[in-house]
């Protein structure tokens, strides 16, 4: 103890501990990273993706039967009630209301072909005014509709004139940025 | 406690972040490729040439043009035809021409100032989607700034 001045003799207190860290490092092995630093970090990164994700509103579900047009409008989409008109099939919020084949619908009543449309888009709109009514936001009549690039001019304003008569009438119509 | 009395042995966390970055890496492709989508606003047909939507507007509504959109050509016509003269674009091979609709429909902007921001499009039974966005798209505006912005989609009635 009384030997040799030790090395870190002429330096201020910060640089001496500096160096017995750095000695203390050199001398010892690794036994085990500590990760968990890095979890937090990854989970943080996760969550912030999953819930961009889920609430990005343009979370439109493209698909070979699903290709709406391209266009230059450069509007946001607004998230409201969603009518998809796909190569197979038309859906109200998702989910299936009438089936299709080449454009026309498949039904096995053809005078009332159109009624699971206009069922699902009443239902639709009398849940939106019971919410206006206990107090939710206002029905606001809007309705996007999401339709493949083919889609006939025909059966388009036919789904658009079923929309109307359940009080949508105020349309957005979802394209794919060009 | 079984187990409780052993040492402070740390969890292996590896095999959860392999879970971490593979869903990171999952996330960050899909966002990456997922379409860019935006949304046309468009108005339904009122009793009033569509000027007013539903529901339909006080004020008297102003001359306004109908696009029509054809197998073969594009026609504009407007409300008042004794003040402003029809005109049409044809088609070229299998494309619309919509730089030349573009184009007419800043003639009418020019000429015809007062005319409605509203634009009433009908097509054909056949007419693709595609063609019909792609005409308001031609109508909507051009270099020059805005031409008519609104559109009301119409139909025939029974």
């Amino acid at each position: 103890m009384s030997g040799a001045p030790p090395e870190t003799e002429n330096y201020d207190d910060d640089d001496a501990f500096f160096f017995r860290k750095r000695r203390k490092k050199h001398g010892d092995a690794i036994e085990g990273l500590n990760l968990t630093a890095m979890m937090d970090m990854m989970t943080i990164i996760l969550v912030f993706l999953i819930k961009q994700y889920a609430s990005a509103s343009e979370n439109v579900p493209l698909s070979p039967e699903l290709q709406p047009p391209l266009s230059s409008i450069k509007t946001e989409i607004e998230a409201t009630t969603s009518i998809f008109i796909t190569k197979a099939e038309i859906m109200v919020d998702q989910k299936p209301a009438v089936e299709l084949r080449n454009w026309q619908v498949v039904s096995a009543d053809p005078k009332n072909a159109l009624n699971p449309l206009n069922e699902a888009l009443n239902k639709r709109a009398g849940q939106l005014e019971l919410i206006e009514q206990r107090g939710g936001p206002p029905f606001d009549h809007r309705v996007m509709i999401v339709a493949d690039k083919d889609v006939p001019y025909e059966l388009l304003t036919t789904v658009m004139m079923a929309s109307q008569r359940a009080k949508f009438y105020d349309y957005r119509m979802i394209v794919r940025l060009k | 406690m079984a187990g409780g009395g052993g040492g402070s042995e740390e969890l292996n966390l590896v095999p959860y972040l392999d879970i971490m970055v593979n869903l990171i890496m999952f996330l960050i492709t899909v966002t990456a490729y997922m379409a860019e989508m935006r949304q046309a606003p468009v108005l339904a047909p009122g009793g009033d040439g569509g000027q007013c939507a539903n529901p339909p507007c006080e004020d008297k509504p102003k001359v306004f043009l109908t696009v029509a959109v054809a197998e073969k050509t594009i026609a504009i016509v407007s409300s008042d035809r004794e003040k402003i003269p029809a005109s049409q674009v044809d088609k070229t091979g299998s494309e619309y021409p919509y730089a030349a609709l573009t184009a007419k429909m800043r003639e009418y902007r020019t000429n015809y100032p007062d005319l409605a921001d509203n634009v009433m499009l009908i097509a054909d039974k056949p007419i693709p989607y595609s063609a019909i966005i792609n005409t308001m798209d031609a109508m909507r505006s051009d270099s020059q700034g805005d031409l008519f912005p609104g559109v009301t989609l119409g139909v025939a009635v029974k």
